[in-house]
């Protein structure tokens, strides 16, 4: 899509404008304040339904409809257009769009509404222009605001919030399932608890219950289930006693909690088997669950294991028996580059196996503390029931706080740790809390009463009836175990697949547009930075871009390099980006004053980048500096036609423009009117910048000022002078060549040239700035047209036929002679 | 003339990944992509079709 004219109404300083681009690259140029930026915005406006200058930061008070139009026109919404004619591939639509209703736009004709609906869609995304402001986006922000802008451009912003999604989908997963597999070791302890077993599987729990069925005359069952505990038992009257504790459960509650708080384990350490301390064995794991998650905050490194794993895989499979290194181009200096990656892929793994760790000892940790809480929880039942009077009823609750801040805590440690919600004591304080000494004294002595109280066929009894409630518990919850066991490994594997499908894509686009990055930087600083690298990647949530500092390293790009090549980064970023968003469909692009802090030699550079790689593009540029604009003119970039000099601005009119394409006609207008003055006024001035122009092409030397100040006679002589030079260095080389024909072309031209430059010396006294008050009203439109022709004529001679300017520039072949050529090679001098 | 999408291009490589994993996935698959891909998939609604909940009660 390319722009082939543009009409502007009553937006932002513009009253009226209309201009015709032809779907050509355009230059706006003028000092501050004459509205070049009023078209950046016209035609962001036009493109996007917005005007980018007026969002963002620090914006948030300014309205489209307030201040997006001319500011007479704010009652007026219905006259703020922005209309444009634009071509796409054969078909020319006229595109227009109002501030009144920003979000619509009128194509004509309407018919080619669906058509053109792609392009826009795109052109919405803004990637067309550039601003000096735009820059900093992509280099001094944030590698997270960063990230945000580039994601909002590749339109990925919803990519990275399912990613947020499934990460909490799957943290959810992650408790539910540690809580089930806790839940289910409760269920099984209290089992163990009611049956009196040292272990738990399902044939001992089956034994033990037609143990008891035996005691009270029934016959086994081959199979638990809660409904078959009791079948075919006759209750009878065993004393009426009615507990919700059975004797057995609560022996062996306190029993288990005793074994806790002071009995011993066995565990295998280093292949022996050894009894250890279970109080010491709990603080002993969670002391080393504290000194993991220690590690794993000080080191970064070891929660993005998997991307550095990825990163060394990618690495080792790279290096080659040169031993350079893939990323930096350079030999390693450190010994075997490959084994140097193994033992970091060695490493990587040990991060994986601590996160592992980490994972596992919460889970044994929170297991045994579910175990206390739930024992402690039973026996404060019984205490209630039998001895309430006895009991430390707030010890009870603060040990209870204690244990569910632990339990909580182990579901997701790394997160909690050194937070508020982290314990304040240690799960040894726990263990020899007072409270829970005392309250094992307590049902030991509850259970010595009821053994004389109870016979052995109401014990079974209880202990079955007690049995047909804990069976149904723990069925139900091994098959939450299951589901949640299930839910867990879906969404874990949903996380890393979905994880592993965004990094390879935007693997794939981020290698692309740093490809491409380099590319246009590399074209920009050949001379000073050839060897220029930059690593673009992302890294969760957030997009680093770093790059090279003359091979000292990398950094980030505002860190360490020049405002000036800042400024190319963002520039080239900007057009890597470009170059993959709006692929072929936006061929528009707008520059505004971005070259600002960019040297001379470096723009020429910036010229031959964009000759290179974006011709396909149509360039709207716009700039404060005349020298800018002529340079994209003198480097064929810009035609003439196309050079719009906004001259002057006012709130009535807008901006003024003076075309230099118009420049003989006004002048011709001038002299109609008998206004010598001002045609020689008009003429002095382009003819100034005409020649300071030239002599940046030519490299010609001009005698230096210590004001600063150069004048049409400075620039010109100069000029001339080179032009002189190069012309009989050319004639000299021509006749050394013995190309007898080059040579008699080129004194032709000499001849011409000598005759053209005669004459204008004679005539320049009339645009001479001194004298002109006084001889300028003295003259008559007759004086003055022989000037104006002799002007007319001494540019013609440093202006090719095909309209561009010459200039002195390397020629190809080996021997690499200097040249003063044009752009087509119709003048082609070797002035070597 | 087709504009790049790069969301599209991620939900069909994960819909591969999940369909080379149909033992876990299976029989999600269908409504999980539908969902991932909608305008706006919640937390609820993904975790109610991991754990195979009826559509009336996500």
């Amino acid at each position: 899509m390319r722009i082939l004219e543009l009409t502007v109404e009553n937006i932002r300083g513009i009253k009226k404008l209309n201009i015709k681009l032809d779907g050509n690259n355009a230059v706006i140029f003028g000092q501050n304040g004459t509205g070049k930026s009023a078209v950046v915005d016209a035609i962001d406006f036009l493109l996007t339904g917005d005007i980018t200058r007026l969002s963002g930061k620090g914006c948030g008070y300014l309205k489209l409809s307030e201040h997006g139009c001319h500011v007479d026109s704010r009652e007026h919404l219905k006259d703020t257009i922005v209309r444009a004619k634009i071509k796409i591939d054969d078909k020319e639509i006229v595109v227009e769009r109002s501030i009144q209703k920003p979000k619509s736009y009128k194509v004509i004709p309407s018919s080619e509404k669906e058509f053109i609906a792609p392009y826009f869609k795109i052109a919405e995304l803004g990637q067309h222009l550039l601003s000096r402001r735009e820059i900093l986006r992509y280099i001094t922000s944030e590698a997270g605001e960063r990230a945000k802008e580039i994601q909002s451009l590749l339109n990925l912003s919803n990519i990275e919030n399912l990613r947020s999604i499934l990460v909490s989908v799957r943290n959810n997963a992650e408790s539910q399932h540690k809580n089930a597999e806790s839940n289910l070791g409760l269920a099984e302890s209290a089992i163990k608890n009611i049956l009196s077993l040292q272990s738990f599987s399902k044939q001992q729990v089956l034994d033990k219950i037609n143990e008891k069925r035996h005691i009270l005359g029934g016959k086994p069952i081959d199979d638990v289930s809660a409904n078959d505990i009791k079948k075919d038992i006759v209750s009878q009257l065993f004393g009426g006693h009615e507990s919700d504790l059975t004797m057995d459960q609560l022996e062996n509650t306190a029993k288990e909690l005793r074994n806790i708080i002071s009995g011993e384990i066995t565990i295998v350490d280093e292949g022996e088997e050894k009894k250890v301390k279970h109080k010491e064995y709990l603080t002993e794991k969670q002391n080393e669950l504290i000194g993991l998650m220690d590690e794993v905050k000080q080191e970064a490194k070891i929660k993005e294991y998997s991307l550095y794993k990825k990163l060394f895989e990618i690495g080792a499979s790279l290096i080659d028996e040169s031993n350079m290194c893939p990323l930096c181009g350079r030999e390693w200096e450190g010994g075997d580059f490959k084994q140097y990656l193994a033992s970091k892929q060695e490493q990587n793994e040990v991060a994986k196996e601590k996160l592992k760790g980490v994972d596992e000892l919460s889970s044994y940790l929170k297991q045994h503390i579910d175990l206390i809480a739930k024992d402690f929880d039973v026996l404060f039942k019984a205490c209630q029931k039998f001895k309430e009077t006895e009991y430390d009823r707030q010890g009870h609750d603060k040990l209870k706080t204690l244990c569910e801040k632990w339990s909580a805590s182990m579901l997701d440690p790394l997160t909690v740790y050194e937070t508020e919600k982290w314990p304040k004591q240690d799960i040894r304080k726990m263990l020899e809390s007072e409270v829970l000494i005392k309250i094992i004294e307590i049902v030991d002595q509850i259970v010595k009463d009821m053994g004389a109280k109870y016979s052995q066929q109401q014990l079974a009894w209880d202990a079955l009836t007690k049995m047909e409630e804990a069976w149904g518990r723990y069925v139900e919850s091994e098959k939450d175990s299951r589901k949640h066991e299930k839910s867990k490994n879906r969404s874990d594997l949903l996380l890393e697949y979905f994880q592993e499908a965004r990094d390879a894509m935007l693997d794939g686009i981020y290698e692309e547009i740093k490809g491409n990055f380099e590319s246009y930087y590399k074209a920009i600083h050949s001379e000073d930075e050839a060897g220029f690298s930059s690593e673009i990647k992302h890294k969760e949530a957030e997009l680093i871009v770093e790059v090279d500092f003359y091979g000292r390293g990398k950094f980030p790009p505002h860190a360490v390099h020049s405002e000036g090549h800042q400024d190319s980064m963002g520039l080239c970023l900007f057009f890597a980006l470009n170059r993959y968003l709006a692929s072929d469909l936006i061929n528009v692009v707008v520059l505004d004053d971005v070259v600002m802090s960019i040297d001379r030699n470096h723009r020429r550079s910036i010229c031959s980048m964009l000759k290179k790689y974006f011709m396909d593009k149509q360039l709207i540029i716009t700039t404060h500096e005349t020298a800018w604009a002529k340079q994209l003119r003198s480097e064929g970039l810009v035609n003439a036609d196309n050079m719009y000099h906004f001259v002057n601005w006012n709130i009535e009119t807008g901006p003024i423009i003076e075309m230099e394409k118009d420049l003989w006609a006004k002048i011709d207008e001038d002299l109609a009117k008998d206004d010598v003055p001002s045609a020689a006024q008009k003429l002095r001035r382009n003819a100034e910048s005409f020649f300071e122009n030239m002599c940046d092409l030519l490299e010609s030397k001009i005698v230096y000022k210590g004001h600063h100040r150069w004048d049409l006679g400075d620039y010109a002589d100069s000029a001339v002078s080179a032009y002189k030079k190069y012309l009989s260095r050319a004639i000299n080389n021509a006749k050394k060549a013995n190309d007898l024909a080059k040579q008699g072309e080129l004194e032709e031209i000499e001849k011409k040239a000598n005759e053209i430059i005669q004459k204008t010396n004679i005539e320049r006294w009339a645009v001479n700035e001194e004298v002109h008050y006084n001889k300028w009203s003295e003259m008559a439109k007759n004086d003055f047209l022989p000037v104006i022709n002799a002007f007319k004529d001494l540019f013609g001679l440093f202006t090719c036929s095909c309209g561009s300017t010459i200039s002195i520039m390397e020629g190809v072949g080996e021997d690499k002679r200097k040249i003063v050529a044009c752009k087509c090679g119709k003048v082609f001098w070797d002035v070597q | 003339m087709a504009t790049k999408n790069i969301s599209e291009l991620i939900f069909e490589r994960l819909e591969q990944r999940l369909n080379d994993k149909k033992d876990v996935f299976d029989p999600i698959i269908k409504r999980l992509m539908e969902n991932l891909r909608s305008d706006k998939p919640t937390k609820k609604e993904i975790e109610g079709i991991i754990k195979e909940e009826n559509i009336e009660n996500t």
